[in-house]
């Protein structure tokens, strides 16, 4: 036992024991004790991570910073030997500690410590309020597994825990029936991804029988050994992305986020910025290296379809949480599309940042919707800026992040991603593809271009302007509580982009490391601009040629990445003002000019879609169920007249009745030869026959 | 301890058939239940000693076992039986046996402990529960071929008796149902035993599996006549569709133990017969046939659940639940791989302990609002939350979440179809795709489990009480009813530690006993 794995050991089984307590007694705890136990475990466990992060930073003798990753696998099911199996029949459980899962830990806790702290306010007087902490420290618990863990199985536990989690806490006010329903759709949304990652999972133990990570980067994700075909390896892929692509809402397994958002507002902050869809990308990120080129454009497709479906529907929404969460599965496309194109650091680093500055914004929702009693609805707001005003600066901080304006932490994730999309569309255009490349480059710019569009809609509609219902925002307060806790957050929300801040450089030196196990040698362009971006990367592989073929490539990516960065900055230094400028003009004065513009039909049609978000939930709320309803109900026709009948067939009756009536006999009868039968047996034992 | 070893396979067999002839001396009801209470305690407790290393030592091989492999059964007993025969009262136990009759004599505990005074002539009940806990024992440590039948049909019986007699509403129907079903099976199976029996001339299980193999492959069309009749037998005692019409109906009118008994015990009865008696005689056939079985596992799997979502009756709902789980293992037990077989006892120990669990609270659910009916049932959890809560665990173990029994035997199971693409003897049978496809179509039935699950549970205990489902203390209709809220809570309390430790630590608390069984018994089938 290191010293390592022991504050890892704390920091996992803290939230546990959280847990458990809570469940045990928190009935007992009463309203304010068991908000502070919960919140006092969550704080605890954020002391114990950033204890963990500075051991990590000073690091041991084999593991640390500058140093490298701390690997540990434990045997837990017998599963039998395969061929070229690394271990003795056992599927491993297994740990993979870098410095990206150190820092992940402590901006998660941060961030969930901040949520307890601010539900202490937020759920007074519910009575079920032990109930939310118990499930909000199991969440915790789910989250700090999955960054721990270094095995699909693993991977598998903690989503399912997750999801366990989400549909206990979306589903938390289970008397309202849209509460349950959105709790439904998330957990099966998340199962039917699970359906896809086990089949994966399933696939990629038939063939090594294991499922840690390093072995999959070192066997799969090596073109020499070819254990499995090329077209088998890209459906892998595919399957274990799915899962990920239901955690983390993409398109078509997104349309469960913002129902989700009926939950309470902590849970949507906790779910949409740092736990479930961060599940989601950091997974995508873990299983890289065994991404063939080929699935890494369809992850380029989905991410770039998802960003545009979020970035739009955003525009149009008449309630504020749907609105950030449609916002969310924007922000996720963009973090997919970057890992499609090899931004392996950008798409981490942005996961870091938009974990602070999203779950700021859905607080500051959050404070607003308590403010308000639960009132949701943006035309029910409107010049909220006076009652709470620690709120509105907050919200636009958060709002200035998320639209990528430069001294905030949101300005330089988004733009290391867009540098290296525009270095991803040059190394293209040279291997001789363009055209549908470009599209994703130009998909990008037009969201990051709408994203402050947006944002400053939300932010008008909400705060500025005249009151529209003066009623409840008479009795609009903020409790102290939850402004500390906003202005806790924005301060990170500005701090955590900051080269001088540890995250962008743990960042980098996971790359390089996931880098170093994999040797990505597929001679393809778009493999090849793959974490070198921005790191001095030594070259590891082997031969004369290799070597060459590599750096030459590499100083290609570099110089693409370099001229990528100058043509992204030349657009978004000022788009952000440009955005904000539009948003401000149109919604100085409430709903008017959109209400007026939304009387020309071809504009009210589109407006009705995109707030209707694109008509995807009329597909899982009632087609699917529809149809699997029909599946069932004929299923349960040939059971009835097929199947359950044939019990009568030995009788030889037709109906019960009948049936009923002939084989009495035919039971009695049998009831005789039985006993003869066995009264046979034992007459030939006694007599020693 | 020499004696521990000589005698403690036939004790457990016998003790509850002297448990049964006290109970029945008995005067009253009350006493005759203390006495079935202490005989089944006290068969619980011996049972425990065969988990003790000196008594079952699992990193030893045993003192018998299959020829090419190593050898597993330990604390063998042989009587001579019937000399012209041949036959013998051969018990043993294995890592096979060793959790099956461990679950055995915790449910036979748990069902006597959850079953109250409530009719006069409980004296017969209790002896009737006790004896067929005796034969369900023995059926788990019998290796004689004739032995095992005659101890499955005296459980059979005795599960009749309990749904024809103590049963609720039409239970005549159920119990000629099940009488009927397990007749015709029965038959199937006495005609395979008898024709291998006279065949080779030995009836023992364990020897039989060498000297079967020249016989089966000389005569492949005799050979697959006797696989079907046998594994039909036993696939019926599985439940699994199209085989499976009796238990929605025995479930659904059973008193709730007896129920707990029926989803909880015979169905793994059926999954422990395919690996004790069918696999390993004729695995030669089961390798031919491995297309058709493992279509009658998905489809199980699958429509089992899909029937389940159109049910009213909360007993029938968890009947057809427990035939998808059924699927899941006869699917492990047809992969024929260590991962597949493995998943498959551990999917029986799960479903042992998970589905009696889930008829206990169904069955608590029925006493306090009179009726079964999910339609008519909504808010419980406003009614006590505490059983809400257990109650939610064993739905949601039922569904295959993690830090739950069920998900390791579900993902050994799964993880099983994907390993018989590459390994183990179904490998070259065909390409690699079609597991890959089975395993995803048999995963799809996780995700069609949730959304039965869930909606059950929302529509049991969310949203606002009915205002007639809280009258918590009206006197029950039918069935024979739980004891009390202590004795109800303390069954479910045990279940649900066991079903959280088992899937916290398969290995130690389960799959190490196991493990040279399992081995071996793969490589009898050509592994």
């Amino acid at each position: 036992m290191t010293t390592l794995t022991i504050l890892l050991l704390i920091t996992l089984l803290l939230p546990l024991a959280g847990f458990i307590l809570l469940q045990g007694i928190g009935q007992r705890l009463g309203e304010p004790l068991a908000g502070y136990v919960g919140a006092g475990t969550a704080l605890l466990t954020f002391s114990v991570s950033v204890i963990t992060l500075i051991v990590w930073i000073y690091g041991g003798t084999s593991w640390g910073f500058h140093v490298g990753p701390y690997v540990d696998a434990v045997g837990w099911l017998p599963i039998g030997s395969f061929p070229g199996q690394r271990n003795d029949g056992f599927l491993d459980l297994a740990y993979y500690v870098d410095s990206l899962a150190v820092v992940m830990i402590a901006a998660l806790t941060f961030v969930s410590a901040i949520v307890h702290l601010f539900s202490i306010a937020y759920m007074r007087n519910d009575p079920r309020y032990p109930q939310f902490y118990a499930y909000l420290s199991l969440l915790i618990f789910a989250m700090v597994g999955l960054l721990l863990s270094a095995s699909l199985v693993q991977v598998l536990i903690a989503w399912e825990l997750l999801g366990l989690c989400a549909y206990q806490l979306i589903g938390f006010w289970h008397e309202k029936p849209r509460a349950r329903s959105a709790a439904v759709k998330t957990f099966i949304t998340q199962r039917v991804g699970d359906v896809a990652f086990l089949t994966g999972m399933g696939i990629i133990i038939a063939y090594m029988g294991n499922t840690t990570l390093p072995d999959l980067w070192l066997t799969l994700g090596d073109p020499v050994q070819q254990i499995m075909s090329p077209t088998m390896l890209t459906a892998v892929g595919l399957l274990v992305v799915t899962g990920a692509m239901a955690r983390c809402a993409q398109f078509p397994l997104h349309a469960w986020l913002h129902d989700a958002t009926v939950g309470p507002t902590p849970v949507s902050a906790l779910i949409h910025a740092a736990t479930l869809v961060a599940a989601g990308v950091f997974v995508l990120a873990r299983v890289y290296p065994i991404l063939t080129p080929e699935a890494r454009l369809v992850i380029v497709g989905v991410g770039a379809v998802s960003l545009t479906i979020g970035t739009l529907c955003a525009m149009a929404q008449r309630d504020l949480k749907k609105a950030l969460a449609l916002s969310t599965i924007s922000q996720m496309g963009l973090m997919v599309l970057a890992i499609g194109v090899g931004s392996w650091i950008g798409a981490l680093f942005h996961l870091l940042t938009h974990a602070f500055f999203k779950s700021l914004l859905f607080l500051c929702a959050g404070t607003v919707v308590h403010a308000m009693s639960r009132e949701t609805r943006l035309e029910k707001y409107g010049g909220l800026y006076r009652r709470l005003p620690v709120t509105a600066v907050t919200f636009a901080i958060g709002g200035l992040a998320i639209s990528g304006a430069p001294p905030f932490s949101g300005a330089y994730s988004q733009e290391m991603i867009l540098a290296h999309i525009a270095a991803w569309c040059t190394s293209a255009e040279q291997a001789g593809r363009s055209g549908l490349f470009q599209a994703a480059l130009w998909v990008t710019v037009g969201a990051v271009y709408l994203t402050p569009l947006y944002m400053t809609r939300l932010w008008m509609l909400t705060f500025a302007g005249r009151t529209r219902d003066r009623k409840h925002s008479r009795r609009a307060t903020e409790a102290g509580i939850m402004s500390f806790s906003l202005v806790v957050l924005s301060g990170m929300t500005l701090v955590a982009g900051y080269a001088w801040f540890p995250i962008q450089a743990m960042v980098e030196e996971s790359a390089t490391e996931t880098r170093a196990y994999t040797e990505m040698a597929r001679i393809d362009p778009l493999a090849g601009t793959w974490p070198t971006f921005g790191s001095p990367a030594e070259i590891i592989y082997d031969g004369a040629e290799g070597i060459e073929i590599r750096q030459s490539f590499r100083t290609m990516a570099e110089v693409a990445v370099v001229d990528g960065l100058e043509r992204v900055r030349r657009v978004t230094a000022f788009s952000w003002l440009l955005g904000i400028a539009v948003g401000v003009l149109i919604y100085a004065r409430g709903f008017k000019v959109t209400n007026s513009l939304g009387r020309v039909p071809v504009i009210r049609s589109i407006r009705v879609a995109l707030r209707d978000r694109l008509f995807f939930d009329l597909l899982y709320s009632r087609l699917i169920p529809a149809a699997v309803r029909a599946v069932s109900r004929t299923v349960g026709v040939v059971e009835h007249r097929v199947t359950d009948p044939l019990a009568c067939i030995p009788a030889g009756g037709a109906g019960n009745a009948t049936c009923i009536g002939r084989s009495r006999w035919i039971a009695a009868g049998v009831i005789l030869a039985a006993t003869l039968l066995a009264g046979g047996f034992a007459l030939q034992w006694l007599t020693g026959g | 301890m020499q004696l521990i070893h000589d005698h403690l396979l036939i004790t457990l067999v016998g003790l509850p058939v002297v448990g049964a002839a006290v109970t029945l001396c008995m005067p009253t009801a009350v006493v005759a239940r203390i006495t079935a209470r202490v005989s089944v305690a006290v068969t619980f407790v011996l049972s425990l000693l065969l988990l003790l290393p000196p008594v079952f030592d699992w990193t030893q091989p045993g003192i018998y076992g299959y020829a090419d492999a190593d050898t597993v059964v330990q604390l063998v007993l042989r009587w001579e039986w019937t000399k012209s025969l041949r036959t013998e009262f051969l018990l043993g136990v294995d890592g096979l046996s060793l959790p099956m009759v461990l679950l055995t004599t915790l449910l036979f505990g748990l069902a006597v402990l959850a079953s109250g005074d409530g009719r006069p002539p409980a004296r017969q009940y209790f002896a009737t529960l006790l004896l067929a806990e005796s034969a369900a024992i023995g059926t788990f440590l019998a290796l004689d071929l004739l032995l095992i039948f005659g101890f499955l049909q005296a459980t059979l019986l005795a599960m009749m008796a309990l749904i024809g007699i103590w049963g609720g509403d039409r239970r005549r129907w159920a119990a000629l149902k099940f009488f009927l079903y397990s007749f015709v099976s029965s038959a199937a199976m006495l005609v395979g035993i008898v024709a291998i029996g006279w065949g080779v001339g030995s009836w023992d299980v364990i020897a039989l599996a060498s000297s079967l193999r020249e016989i089966a492959s000389a005569d492949a069309s005799w050979a697959t006549g006797v696989f079907v009749l046998l594994a039909g037998a036993f696939v019926v005692r599985l439940a699994t569709m199209p085989l499976h019409a009796w238990l929605p109906d025995a479930l659904a009118v059973a008193p709730t133990p007896a129920g707990a008994l029926l989803a909880g015990l015979l169905l793994p009865i059926g999954g422990y017969g395919l690996l004790r008696v069918v696999m390993p005689l004729l695995p030669m056939q089961a390798q031919q046939l491995w297309l058709s079985t493992m279509i009658l596992a998905v489809v199980s799997v699958l429509a089992g659940t899909l029937c389940a979502m159109r049910q009213d009756d909360l007993k029938r709902l968890f009947a057809y639940h427990a035939i998808s789980q059924a699927g899941l293992i006869l699917l492990g037990i047809a992969t024929m791989t260590p991962a597949g077989v493995g998943g498959a006892v551990c999917m029986m120990m799960a479903h042992g302990l998970t589905g009696a669990a889930i008829v206990f609270v169904a069955g608590g659910i029925e006493q306090r609002v009179r009726h079964r009916r999910i339609d008519r049932v909504r808010g419980l959890v406003a009614m006590r939350s505490n059983d809400a809560r257990l109650a939610a665990l064993f739905i949601f173990a039922g569904m295959g979440l993690p830090g739950m029994c069920n998900f390791v035997g579900m993902l050994m199971v799964l993880l099983g179809v994907f390993a018989a693409a590459r390994s183990g003897p179904l490998a070259d049978n065909a390409s690699p795709a079609v597991f890959f496809i089975f395993g995803a179509i048999a995963s799809l039935g996780g995700a069609l489990t949730a959304a039965l699950l869930l909606r059950l549970i929302q529509r049991l205990y969310h949203g606002l009480p009915r205002s007639d489902s809280s009258s918590a203390d009206s006197e029950p209709t039918d069935g024979i009813p739980a004891d009390s809220d202590t004795v109800e809570s303390f069954v479910l309390w045990a279940l649900a530690s066991l079903v959280l430790v088992i899937g916290i630590m398969p290995w130690a608390t389960l799959l190490m006993f196991s493990h040279h069984t399992i081995t071996a018994l793969v490589k009898v089938l050509g592994g």
